[in-house]
């Protein structure tokens, strides 16, 4: 699955950046440079060849090589500079997932045990706000009150501890908005099944109730949620990363985009695609890990019939 | 249909709606964020109006002043004044969103219709390249699509639609899947109704539901990713008072003046607060079942 979705995303992203109008050589060499100037550079860059034999070229170098292309305008390769930044992505958003999962699941878990409470309504309400919120404003919003006016906080930059407080609470409470109304509606469901009654009659602890066979339970959408999120946060907190000047992939891509550094966004995206298919890779895991049922259909797949219905059901 | 029949059914159906209407107007919220929006559209509509400026009234003598009553959310870089930006941004935004929200509804439901009705390969093929959609994220996607395409507001608005295409796809599908199987479709075959009549006249009223809190939802979700594209400079260019690139030119200033940053970024919370709240009570006054 991942390997053809990794071809297609390719496809179209190239396909579509061909089609583009204005010409790199124009855009890069800017307006002073001859027509011959021109010429050479679409020649180096394999610019003037057909469009099939520039994507099986392009794919060639991607599968046997792992090279991305040469951005026009570091000259350096695509596949150098987006590793040099990902270790910066990849650190934030797993700040920010942290926090996001601390949050969302134990207020999620909270409102739900307590359902249409203060704190519920509260919950819900809040969580409400932080899904409306612009990311980029609640960082604005962040900087202002913690390093403007408190000056608690240094405003931009991901150097120290210090610097990495704003930005992953920024994205991280952003993202926790989702994940707590996941947990809730998912342990309200669960909450009334009968296995938690009897849980109950037969006079277990409310805690053991709650994380053992509640939460449990209510684990596979919430599993979901978190790896949407956190594999969105890979793809560059694109935002986030650009209010707070921190030098990620996100920032990468867009500043690829205004100057029309077309490698390095065809690049970009291919990448994140392969670490979104990878995050996709380990949510599924991850599923068989909490759901024995699940599980079990890895383990002696019997029956056409059977994977249907257990695919049914997961679904 | 005998005449008997067609009354019998737009009565049923005017019940329903009553029924509908009914469990909206006790969700607080939902009336809220409709409240709210009615005002945002009253801005829309006549903002010339309600602002007491013009949105490109510059005045450098007047440059950053703070929230007063001549000037309730203060003034920018340019001197001009905030509120009345604010207030014709309303309809960049909505329009933004509604635009984005019909492209990808109605490419949505195409999608979802064919792979949901008739399944097999078509519905394989379709839903995988669902899929390749969905493994490059949102904004990536509407980010490139820009940058192919260029930036322009039609632009803006169809890769904000295009991004949304997948989900409408899957929960046409998804609610396809669910009624195909019902015996009034069998009905509707045996009459000899063909593919399209189906689709458009039993398949989707009957789908409505999810399709619609979809959509209201989507149009909260197109406004925030507009604003964002826009706050990275791929999407709509000053002076255009978009509250996303309000908040791009404001924010070389927020060390000193808040006011600039402050009031576009609650415009865009609130409208997506107030859209959400309405989507959530159409939800439950649509489908009590899901209600949780």
């Amino acid at each position: 699955m991942m390997i053809p979705v990794l071809i297609g995303v390719s496809f179209v992203i190239f396909s579509m950046l061909y089609f583009a109008p204005g010409d790199a050589a124009d855009v890069i060499l800017g307006d002073m440079a001859t027509v011959a100037d021109k010429q050479q550079f679409r020649a180096q860059y394999g610019l003037d060849k057909p469009f099939l034999v520039q994507y099986v070229r392009y794919m060639e170098g991607v599968v046997l090589r792992g090279d991305l292309g040469t951005s026009y305008v570091t000259r350096q390769p695509v596949t150098v500079e987006i590793l040099e930044r990902f270790p910066t992505t990849l650190q934030l958003s797993a700040m920010s997932v942290f926090l996001a999962v601390i949050i969302g699941i134990s207020v999620g878990i909270i409102s739900a045990t307590r359902q249409y409470s203060f704190i519920d309504n509260l919950a819900t309400s809040l969580s409400m706000v932080g899904v409306s919120m612009p990311n980029f404003w609640q960082g604005m919003m962040l900087i202002i009150i913690f390093a403007v006016w408190l000056r608690w906080l240094p405003p931009s930059g991901f150097s120290t501890p210090l610097h990495w407080i704003l930005p992953a609470v920024t994205v991280g409470t952003n993202s926790s908005a989702n994940i707590m109304r996941m947990t809730r509606s998912s342990m309200l469901e669960i909450i009334r099944q009968d296995y938690i009654r009897t849980a109950r009659a037969k006079g277990q602890t409310e805690a053991v109730v709650i994380w053992k066979h509640a939460l449990k339970n209510a684990l596979i959408p919430i599993i979901t949620v978190v790896g949407l999120s956190f594999g969105r946060l890979l793809g560059g907190a694109v935002l986030t990363e650009s209010i707070f000047s921190i030098a990620g992939v996100g920032k990468l891509m867009v500043d690829a985009i205004k100057l029309k550094n077309f490698p390095m966004v065809q690049g970009g995206v291919l990448f994140i695609a392969f670490v979104m298919s990878i995050v996709n890779l380990v949510v599924d895991l991850l599923y068989s890990f909490a759901d024995p049922r699940i599980r079990s259909m890895y383990t002696r797949p019997k029956t056409k019939k059977f994977k249907a219905v257990a695919a049914g059901e997961a679904a | 249909m005998s005449e008997k029949e067609t009354t019998a059914v737009t009565m049923k159906k005017r019940g329903q709606f009553k029924d509908i209407r009914r469990r909206f107007a006790k969700n607080k919220g939902a009336i809220l964020g409709l409240g709210f929006i009615v005002i945002l559209v009253v801005c829309a509509l006549i903002p010339s109006v309600i602002a007491p400026y013009g949105f490109d009234d510059q005045q450098l003598s007047r440059r950053f002043q703070s929230p007063s009553w001549n000037h309730l959310f203060g003034t920018d870089e340019y001197g001009r004044d905030i509120f009345s930006r604010v207030v014709y941004g309303c309809r960049i935004s909505l329009t933004l969103g509604l635009v984005s929200v019909t492209i990808s509804c109605v490419l949505g439901i195409i999608l979802g219709c064919i792979s949901g009705y008739y399944g097999k390969v078509v519905d394989n093929v379709i839903m995988r390249i669902i899929d390749i959609m969905l493994s490059i994220p949102n904004i990536l996607l509407a980010v490139s699509i820009v940058a192919a395409l260029g930036t322009s507001f039609f632009n803006l608005m169809l890769a904000i639609g295009i991004g949304a295409v997948p989900g409408y796809a899957r929960v046409v599908r998804a609610s396809i899947l669910s009624v195909k199987e019902q015996e009034y479709i069998e009905a509707a075959r045996s009459n000899g109704a063909s593919d399209w009549r189906i689709i458009t006249r039993h398949i989707i009223p009957n789908c409505m539901a999810p399709i619609i809190v979809q959509a209201t939802m989507s149009i909260a979700s197109a406004v925030l990713s507009a604003a964002g594209m826009s706050f990275i400079g791929l999407g709509i260019m000053p002076p255009t008072p978009e509250w996303g690139s309000m908040l791009a030119s404001g924010r070389a200033y927020i060390r000193d003046y808040w006011y600039v940053v402050t009031f576009p970024g609650l415009a865009i919370m609130l409208t997506v607060f107030s859209i959400n709240l309405l989507g959530d009570g159409l939800r439950d006054a649509l489908d009590p079942r899901l209600k949780s």
